[in-house]
């Protein structure tokens, strides 16, 4: 009696889900098959990378990260960024007295920058592979900037910004390589192209990097390391500029004394780093202005800083605003890591950071275009006593962060074998 | 039987899904019905906020010395950039709405064109106000430190060391030149913000917390009340206002601002900061209202 009285109960609800369950069935079938239908928009990659997260102990401290949305982060495409940004044959050369890679002149030790050391650039003015017009290499028209933080940075690259989302520009006349979308001057991916065909660096041809690297087969299998992360092997240079942009991008320097301090990891500074911090972030020194962002140590900005009284550096931010204001106006870098990175400003006339305090100190020079926040100019500078410019020193240097510049992930891997080391 | 069974069945469904289901609906009808009255529902408009720069009456001219303020200095501006925050819209009967539903600010920059306009979008109320009023810069609770980290608004980062936890940024950065008395172009930093507690000598007061001294600072936000700033907004009208700073106006009441006098720059220097906060009360008009 029971199951009948289920069984029969079962039946009279048989309407009940004609009339109302099937409907909703189709309704919610109809919704799965559109939203599924909406899937195959966006393709999803046959292969399996992992994202790669940007590391930023104080959360929110830090600005959104510039990534592209056309090459998203992956701990694969870093990996594989690593192993060309090292191998002197993306120069397209096998020769070992020729070969360059990007850290040839970036050098860890140096926070990515050239350094007073470097074996190849003596005193750190870099130049390009030697050719039959200039023999001894052509001089880098500029000193080198950071690489590091700069997936914090929004303002535009290079020393004028003319690197920036807003660049329409393609390619370069003068370094042979044509205005297609690939070569764009809008972040750090196009630094690649730029850095290959340059004649002053790397002085070489996109087709004839591109092969060296197809080249390639063992230490590292490129293959295998395009393929993870890009599900093929194909190799181009869409995908290496892509990958090397993402190592550039995961050299964040976070860890410094005076972040640590910020974060009140570490209790104090010691007395001499204080009071140079209460120069550095007051009017006496008024670093912080252009040097000012607390966690990144640069506005990103571009400003006169009283170098010089004639302009005639074609390369300036006036070449590339027009503006006659931003004649000698030059990009504020970040001063993370800044007693490891001399030779000084944009043309590297400054070989320690004592020259560069005394610039600010005494011997700031007049112009037209002048940035108003080099508001002692009648006197030369902010006038630091000796002392105080100890005191800014010793502060300047707990701006180093050391376990940035040992990181073993930053650094050449070890099965790299360009066959010249 | 079988027809009762039935009847069994269909009585136990009834209860188990129509029930609930019919008080939910029910549910949802009273709230939905809760809203219906015309008389509860808000008739809105919106608020568009327009800011212009001026100088003498005329928009202000940037990278050439062409003025002379109040105390005789030539002087030309390069950049103004500063915070508007907590816009208030007041009513005659003294009712008041603040727009900081959405965000409590907006950051202008003679630099960044589209920071002279905010769309403001929060919902306004139609009907009559009286006038508008805004804080400059920032009030000491909302100024916090790292509240911005990303540009242009992080570039306005005023230290720790000049303005403890209620002084994070800048209200205002207003730079330029002027000549002094040895004719000599000089830049100015004529920014403002919280500012440092100072004996007769200048020196900051440190006061004793617990095992530490810290030092106290001053805020120098202030409250700006828009003259001529009477309007009425329809409802789903947009009604556009601009807000005029004119400029010399920071030179020269009720205080004359003397760079010579000042020098360079102000942000250690509470007598200047109180100087200039004092200036700018009537530094800002409402130069149109309409209708978008």
């Amino acid at each position: 009696m029971k199951r009948l009285k289920l069984i029969l109960g079962i039946s009279a609800i048989i309407p009940l889900i004609k009339i109302v369950i099937i409907p909703l069935g189709i309704i919610s079938a109809g919704i799965s098959f559109m939203a599924s239908d909406c899937d195959t928009t966006t393709p999803t990659p046959p292969w399996h990378t992992t994202p790669y997260q940007i590391p930023s102990p104080s959360g929110n401290w830090w600005p959104t990260p510039n990534i592209p949305a056309d090459n998203p982060m992956t701990v694969e495409g870093v990996t594989l960024g690593r192993y060309l940004f090292y191998d002197g044959r993306l120069s397209g050369r096998l020769e070992c007295d020729s070969q360059m890679s990007c850290g040839t002149c970036h050098l860890q030790k140096n926070s990515f920058e050239v350094g007073m050391d470097n074996p190849r650039f003596p005193g750190g003015r870099t130049k390009g592979i030697p050719d039959a017009q200039y023999p001894n290499g052509k001089y880098t028209p500029h000193y080198m900037l950071p690489l590091i933080n700069l997936v914090f940075n929004h303002n535009g690259y290079l020393w004028n910004g003319m690197i920036h989302s807003s660049n329409p520009n393609l390619g370069s006349a003068a370094y042979k390589v044509p205005a297609l979308p690939q070569y764009h001057m809008k972040n750090i991916e196009s630094l690649v192209w730029m850095g290959i065909a340059a004649q002053h660096e790397m002085n070489s041809t996109i087709e004839k990097s591109v092969n060296m690297i197809k080249s390639i087969k063992s230490k590292p299998n490129y293959a295998e390391l395009f393929k993870a992360a890009y599900g093929d092997e194909e190799i181009t240079y869409d995908r290496i500029s892509k990958a090397i942009a993402q190592f550039v991008r995961s050299l964040v320097s976070y860890n410094s004394k005076y972040h640590k301090w910020v974060r009140r990891e570490i209790p104090k500074l010691e007395p001499n780093e204080y009071r140079g911090y209460t120069i550095y972030m007051s009017e006496k020194g008024d670093c912080f202005h252009c040097h000012g962002d607390p966690v990144l140590l640069t506005t990103n900005l571009f400003y006169n800083n009283g170098l010089d009284s004639i302009f005639n550096d074609t390369r300036d931010r006036y070449a590339y605003t027009k503006n006659p204001m931003d004649k000698g106006v030059y990009k504020a870098p970040t001063l993370i890591n800044i007693e490891l990175t001399a030779p000084y400003m944009h043309d590297g006339r400054y070989k320690t950071l004592r020259e560069v305090v005394d610039h600010y100190s005494e011997q700031l020079v007049n112009s037209t275009t002048i940035d108003p926040l080099m508001k002692w100019i009648a006197y030369g500078g902010t006038q630091l006593k000796e002392s105080e410019k100890d005191d800014l020193i010793a502060f300047l240097k707990t701006l180093t962060d050391w376990d940035f510049i040992n990181n073993p992930a930053f650094s050449k891997p070890a099965d790299l074998d360009t066959g010249c080391d | 039987m079988k027809q009762i069974l039935v009847t069994i069945a269909l009585g136990a469904f009834v209860k188990s899904v129509f029930i609930p289901l019919g008080v939910i609906i029910a549910g949802l009808s009273f709230m939905a019905g809760d809203c219906t009255p015309d008389t509860l529902i808000p008739v809105t408009g919106k608020i568009a906020f327009k800011f212009e720069h001026f100088v003498n009456n005329d928009t202000a001219v940037f990278d050439k010395m062409i003025y002379t303020n109040e105390a005789g200095n030539p002087w030309e501006l390069t950049l103004v950039q500063w915070f508007i925050s907590d816009v208030t819209l007041h009513k005659k009967n003294g009712d008041s709405v603040v727009l900081n539903k959405w965000t409590f600010y907006h950051y202008i920059d003679t630099d960044i064109p589209s920071t002279l306009n905010w769309d403001v979008v929060d919902p306004v109320d139609t009907g009559t106000y009286d006038h508008i009023s805004f804080i400059f810069g920032f009030k000491g609770e909302r100024n916090k430190p790292f509240m911005f980290v990303n540009p242009p608004e992080s570039q306005m980062f005023w230290p720790y060391y000049l303005g403890g936890d209620s002084g994070g940024y800048h209200y205002m950065k207003l730079n330029g030149f002027w000549k002094d008395l040895n004719n000599i172009r000089r830049g100015y930093n004529f920014h403002l913000g919280v500012g440092q507690y100072q004996d007769v000598n200048g020196n900051r007061i440190k006061v004793k917390q617990g095992d530490d001294s810290t030092f106290i600072f001053v805020q120098n936000w202030f409250k700006v009340d828009l003259p001529s700033s009477f309007f009425s907004l329809q409802k789903d009208k947009t009604k556009e206002i601009t807000i005029r700073m004119n400029i010399e106006s920071w030179f020269k009441t009720p205080h004359v601002y003397d760079h010579n006098y000042w020098g360079p720059d102000v942000m250690e220097n509470q007598r200047a900061l109180k100087t200039i906060k004092e200036n700018g009360f009537d530094v800002f008009t409402v130069s149109s209202i309409k209708d978008r």
